[in-house]
């Protein structure tokens, strides 16, 4: 037994939708002799214009039904798999619209922006997919705050142990204690910040543990600041993964706005000039 | 004090990264606002009010200097010289009429051609190409299709599709130009597209037009390979230039032309050859038939180019280089009086033996009998001219070729030959074209031989009309639907849609034909 997800909602319902009207589009195009060229212009292309353009509108409705909390005109999951199936065969459907001849105008843009919009969605269900596990798994069953909490708590018996040790432990230790998580905000998207001081701090630790006689403080020392590093670590992976999960949506709904915006124009400049 | 105080710091900045990630509206807004403008309102307003926003750049430099960074089709200097005033120069000079068109419209072209974002991805045709960055020149109003009234501002002289005298078909009043002649289609030109999809638009009235207009002499055409009459050839009925009427193969079996000239294309054709002054001659069609420019049709055989050097005109064996002229009766006769006369009075020897000319100088198929010489037989110079003008006319050349019959009537008054003997010549049948409607080109068919469709080498009879039935043409051409080792044929492919300049074009040919035959 599967668990159901937005793929197989009412077994795989809307990926047969989807899968027919592509079947009937791709039908009726290879069937099509147009005067002239393929394109916008024939009744199959107004046709096919036709549906794309409604389809763009429905697929942005969906940020509004997302927000409609009370509405009752089919669940929030079931709209999304809806959203992903039929969004997908849009992409085939401004292909064939297209006719395949693109330049450089505002019709060529619309498409660019469908596809781009189409692309970023694929993307964003493959993280919705397969991240949010993962993400539960990156901070052990904790959550944020717990694992800043944790953080604090290393940070607290650190300086403990340091006030015991040289002035410049304790600058080592103060000094990890104020790292940020990413120093510059792009580098979330990567999980690493190559300019961490608690990576440092273990490092200087292990040299001064190398260097000194044993000392069963600073063997204590290290131990927490490796501690700090895995957990900084697993808050930075975890941040990484929140922010890619997020980014696509921005993307996605930016685009989509563009895409409004380039619709409209290309619309009215159809029949503008018809 | 101050450690609690970092701790603070850096949870604040834990939860700050956790929080969900902000600026999806405002990107959104960024996005669509900028598309918008740079995709809509811009080329709107360009294209609605080219003045104001001539009028406002004028006023402040810098929105000019803006704008000269966005897409568009000329600079503001070039827009401003080019559009803005009204002795438009160098681009609206292209052809008188462009000017005309937005002066007679009172538009103006789209300020900077700031609406060429909008032109779809495949070019004008070619000789369009010139007015591809004005769509006003073609789209002259708003939410509109494009009007007839904007293609014949330039193509005044496109033709209806059949007289409008006649009938008032929903060719003439529904049928629009953009119909046929779809733009934005690629550099080939329109007219050339056309002979690959015209005929799913004919066939919608011609299927069933006979039902439809009652005294219509066309009958109902679907598709060449599978419903399509028999063709209708013009035949000549008389030798008057224009009495014709139309014949189908499929009406008479064989299609005849009443003409008088003999001629058997059997006996020219002759796989073994013809006798000719210069030996067995093998002939070829092309020796007669020589092809106009542009491969339709065919320049006129004449007898001097064509006929001549083989079927001379000479009358005197005695002066073996002597001939008379093609022309009418009474300049024959002249000549042949004169030249009796001539030598009556002046008693000149003439050439028995010409020198460049063998001693057999033969018709070709005449048997190798001397004809007797007319100079060395007794009588007057009245009496010789009569005699070689009988020779001439009844037995060794004229009747060769014309319908010769004795005239009772009196020789041509104040002409020397006027107290001879005379004949009449019937007129032959004058050349003209076989189909009005569909100018077949020759030129393209040069691969094959003209035996393939024309049987001319066991035609006997010059008025056997040796033009093919559909049935020749549907060996290589099919109709709409494909179909193995044929060519997919469509009414455009021999047919014109605009019917009075063709017709035009025809009677002009023909006149041409009939002027070129009087020389």
């Amino acid at each position: 037994m599967y668990q159901e997800n937005i793929l197989t909602l009412n077994n795989f319902r809307f990926l047969k939708w989807s899968l027919a009207l592509i079947l009937v589009c791709i039908g009726f195009y290879l069937s099509d002799s147009p005067q002239g060229q393929a394109g916008g212009g024939t009744w199959l292309g107004y046709t096919l214009g036709t549906i794309g353009a409604i389809l763009i509108i429905w697929l942005m409705c969906f940020g509004l039904r997302k927000r409609a909390y009370s509405a009752n005109i089919g669940s929030v999951k079931m709209w999304l798999s809806a959203h992903v199936y039929l969004g997908f065969s849009l992409l085939i459907i401004a292909t064939l619209h297209s006719g395949f001849h693109f330049g450089i105008n505002v019709q060529t843009l619309t498409y660019a922006l469908t596809v781009i919009v189409i692309f970023s969605g694929i993307w964003g269900v493959s993280l919705y997919l397969s991240k949010p596990a993962q993400l539960h798994s990156f901070l052990n069953g904790k959550t944020v705050e717990e694992s800043g909490e944790a953080l604090l708590e290393i940070d607290s018996q650190s300086e403990n142990i340091a006030r015991q040790l040289t002035p410049p432990i304790q600058e080592i230790i103060k000094a990890s204690a104020n790292t940020k998580i990413f120093t510059h905000f792009w580098q979330r998207y990567f999980g690493k910040n190559a300019n961490c001081k608690t990576a440092a701090a273990t490092k200087k630790i292990t040299a001064l543990y190398a260097s000194s006689e044993r000392n069963s403080l600073i063997e204590e020392l290290y131990i927490l600041q490796l501690r700090r590093e895995l957990q900084l670590n697993q808050i930075r992976g975890y941040l990484r993964l929140k922010g890619w999960n997020e980014i696509w949506l921005v993307l996605h709904v930016a685009f989509s706005f563009g895409l409004l915006a380039a619709l409209i124009a290309h619309v009215v400049a159809v029949f503008f000039y018809w | 004090m101050k450690s609690i105080k970092e701790k603070k710091t850096a949870l604040t900045q834990l939860s700050k990264l956790n929080a969900p990630i902000k600026g999806r509206r405002v990107l959104s807004w960024a996005l669509f606002l900028s598309v918008l403008v740079v995709a809509l309102i811009m080329p709107l307003t360009a294209s609605i009010a080219p003045e104001k926003i001539a009028d406002l750049v004028s006023k402040s430099p810098i929105i000019g200097k803006i704008l000269n960074y966005l897409p568009h089709a000329y600079t503001v200097k070039e827009y401003s010289s080019e559009f803005q005033t009204a002795s438009n120069t160098k681009l609206l000079n292209i052809t008188a009429d462009v000017t005309g068109w937005h002066n007679e419209r009172k538009t103006t072209p789209t300020y900077l051609g700031l609406d060429q974002i909008w032109r779809p991805g495949n070019s004008l045709q070619m000789a369009h190409q010139p007015w591809a960055a004005d769509c006003k020149a073609c789209h002259s109003q708003p939410f509109k299709k494009v009007q007839d009234s904007d293609c014949k501002s330039c193509h005044k002289n496109a033709g209806n599709h059949v007289g409008q005298d006649k009938f008032q078909t929903p060719a003439q009043s529904q049928v629009k130009c953009t119909d046929c002649h779809k733009e934005h289609q690629g550099e080939d030109g329109l007219s050339k597209q056309n002979k690959h999809f015209m005929s799913k638009n004919c066939s919608e009235c011609h299927a069933n037009i006979k039902s439809n207009f009652k005294d219509i002499k066309t009958e109902n055409v679907s598709d060449f390979g599978k419903n399509h009459p028999d063709f209708n050839y013009q035949i000549a009925q008389s030798a008057n230039a224009g009495d014709m009427k139309n014949f189908r193969i499929s009406d008479n079996g064989k299609l005849v032309e009443k003409t008088t000239l003999k001629f058997p294309h059997s006996t020219h054709l002759d796989k073994l050859g013809i006798k000719s002054p210069k030996g067995k001659v093998k002939m070829k069609c092309a020796d007669c038939h020589e092809p106009r420019a542009g491969g339709t049709g065919f320049q006129p055989v004449t007898m001097k180019q064509h006929c001549q050097s083989c079927h001379d005109l000479r009358f005197e064996p005695a002066a073996s280089n002597r001939e008379v002229p093609h022309g009418s009766i009474e300049q024959v006769l002249s000549t042949l009086r004169e030249f009796y006369s001539y030598l009556q009075v002046n008693r000149v020897p003439v050439d028995l033996k010409p020198s460049n000319v063998g001693i057999d100088i033969l018709r070709p198929g005449a048997t190798a009998t001397p004809t007797a010489s007319f100079v060395t037989s007794g009588g007057s110079a009245h009496t010789k001219a009569s005699r070689a003008a009988t020779s001439l006319f009844e037995k060794t050349t004229c009747k060769t070729c014309h319908q010769v019959t004795r005239s009772s009537k009196l020789g041509k008054s104040g002409t020397p030959g006027r107290d001879l003997p005379q004949w009449e010549i019937s007129k032959i049948t004058p050349e003209h074209p076989w189909l009005k409607g569909s100018p077949f080109n020759h030129a393209k068919h040069e691969l094959s031989s003209c035996q393939d469709c024309h049987d001319a080498t066991s035609s006997k009879k010059a008025e056997e009309v040796l033009m093919p039935s559909i049935k020749v043409c549907r060996d290589c051409h099919t109709g709409k639907s494909h179909e193995s080792n044929k060519i997919v044929s469509d009414c455009g492919l021999c047919h014109g849609f605009h019917r009075a300049p063709n017709a035009e074009k025809a009677q002009n040919l023909s006149n041409q034909i009939n002027l070129e035959l009087a020389k």
